[in-house]
């Protein structure tokens, strides 16, 4: 009976610690920000010398969010989905040797962009 | 936390009883509903693949597909079997774990709406019969408390830019929102809602932890996840259903059979009262005619007559009210509300908003006056209503005995005298 008190308490001081330190970091994971942002993005990648087409790119990354005529939206910040892009690159797509350009704005705000391999 | 009403726990096979097992009713309840949900909207078809995952050693954990394949095999026993009243304790701690594993194995599919169901039922799972679900409690404060200081803090959420630009995308010209939103000046309709939004989860976090404000920040919570349903026609995901159903763990369930006090001496309430049986699959209420009944518990003669009375407690509530309790404390009213609202008939976008709508409308406190009203209408003439047993009741409410006054003899209830 204790320990299961004792697992749910370090449970939700984990839950705490995220939501704390979701406020000195860039990305949203396990902080309860539920659906609080919503990116626009556009992502062009390039391997071998040959641009890949938007349904390559989808089939690449199988990102999460909504596609749109022109660019894809994710209902997450910015820096959830260049965390995704970078571990992409950095594990399964690592000897690809691939070139992504990340055009995006959060919330309506300004267009930036983002490539890998940063230069 | 009350435990449940004092009859010889007895788990049963139907899936819609929650009596009898080794969580406390509300909390069982409360589970089984978010299953319900997840299973209605083929929610094992979402857990992960493992691909990007936050920890490297989900890479190594085999064909991705053969993982999935797994984490839905053992979802759906899992489901069944809390549905079924089979080890539910353990099937809770399985349902949650599985759903946990498969957010961690993919950041793709990571998703606030899972996780919450995830951490509802992990915490279920550790709970007892017969303790305060504290740590229940907790998980939901936190939830409510950590969106709201993450948009306070967000300075997009503070200007409504956020709310505008999502509107632009998700919202279809026509819902509520873009209707109203065009009445006002460019971001005023979405730094509204923005700061609604804002204040209201910080509010109703604040409220789940103290006790004597649950009542406010239950209904704060039905409100505001209404409002934002009603206005965007999105559920998010899992959101709606599990944050709703998770208001069950700050309920009071009752400790004996609430007892139903009735006039005996009308057909119309003998008819009432076999309804309600039948929907009464724990055996909770003790329908008494009050004619026969050894307690009153201090209510008149007069005030009995004239209509329904409930006792759970100590508490009493009459006429409407007490329909209205009777229908909160029965589990089947949930599961139909659930399949109700989360199965995805064709065209339900719209029509779970009106549900939606008539439900709120139906129990707050400020249909009370009509509904009560409406009550009066239908107790006043229940004799004039047809039906096979014959009303005793005259419309000024005084009894008409017939002439041989020993009793009629019904099929439900033996002899009324």
């Amino acid at each position: 009976m204790h320990m299961r008190r004792l697992i749910g308490m370090v449970f939700l001081v984990l839950q705490l610690s995220m939501v704390i330190y979701a406020h000195f970091v860039p990305w949203r994971w396990f902080c309860w920000a539920p659906n609080d942002y919503m990116t626009e993005y556009k992502l062009d990648v390039i391997i071998a010398g040959r641009t890949l087409t938007r349904q390559e790119v989808l089939h690449r990354y199988r990102l999460p969010g909504y596609e749109f005529p022109e660019f894809a939206v994710i209902e997450s910040p910015p820096a959830n989905l260049i965390a995704m892009l970078t571990q992409y690159e950095r594990t399964y797509g690592r000897n690809d040797y691939a070139r992504v350009v990340l055009k995006y704005r959060a919330n309506g705000r300004e267009e930036k962009q983002w490539q890998w391999p940063a230069e | 936390m009350a435990s449940g009403v004092n009859r010889k726990p007895v788990s049963s096979w139907n899936p819609l009883r929650c009596g009898g097992t080794r969580l406390p009713p509300p909390l069982l309840l409360m589970a089984k509903l978010i299953t319900l949900c997840m299973l209605l909207n083929h929610f094992w078809r979402g857990l992960s693949e493992h691909s990007l995952p936050f920890f490297p050693f989900f890479d190594r954990m085999g064909s991705p597909l053969v993982f999935h394949r797994v984490l839905a095999v053992i979802f759906l026993s899992s489901a069944l079997a809390l549905l079924l009243n089979r080890t539910v304790r353990a099937s809770c701690l399985v349902l949650g774990g599985t759903i946990l594993v498969s957010l961690l194995s993919s950041r793709i599919e990571f998703a606030n709406n899972r996780m919450i169901c995830g951490c509802l039922l992990l915490l279920t799972g550790l709970s007892e019969r017969g303790q305060h679900p504290w740590l229940l409690r907790l998980q939901v404060a936190l939830v409510y408390l950590g969106g709201g200081s993450n948009k306070l803090f967000d300075v997009d959420w503070r200007s409504g830019r956020f709310f505008q630009e999502w509107a632009t995308y998700f919202l279809r010209i026509g819902t509520p929102y873009a209707k109203i939103a065009s009445w006002f000046p460019a971001l005023l309709a979405s730094k509204i809602l923005s700061w609604g939004t804002i204040v209201s989860e910080l509010a109703i976090g604040l409220g789940f932890l103290v006790r004597r404000f649950y009542p406010i920040a239950i209904w704060g919570g039905i409100l505001l996840h209404s409002s934002l349903l009603i206005l965007t026609n999105r559920t998010f995901g899992m959101f709606f259903y599990a944050m709703l159903a998770s208001y069950l763990a700050f309920v009071d369930w009752p400790q004996r059979r609430p007892t139903v006090l009735y006039d005996g001496d009308c057909g119309f309430c003998t008819k009432t009262r076999n309804l309600f049986e039948r929907i009464d699959l724990e055996g909770l209420f003790d329908w008494v005619p009050f004619q026969t009944a050894p307690d009153h518990h201090g209510i008149s003669e007069g005030a009995l007559r004239q209509s329904l009375h409930l006792e759970t407690q100590g508490n009493i509530s009459s006429g409407f009210a007490a329909f209205k309790m009777m229908l909160l404390l029965n589990p089947v009213t949930y599961f139909v509300l659930a399949i109700g609202l989360a199965t995805p008939w064709p065209g339900m976008v719209e029509v779970r908003r009106w549900i939606v709508v008539i439900l709120l409308a139906v129990f707050s406190p400020l249909f009370a006056p009509l509904g009560e009203a409406i009550y009066r209408l239908v107790a006043t003439n229940r004799h004039r209503i047809p039906g096979k047993q014959v009303c005793e009741i005259s419309p000024a409410g005084a009894v008409v005995r017939p002439a041989n006054s020993k009793g009629v003899e019904t099929e439900d209830s033996g002899i009324i005298r």
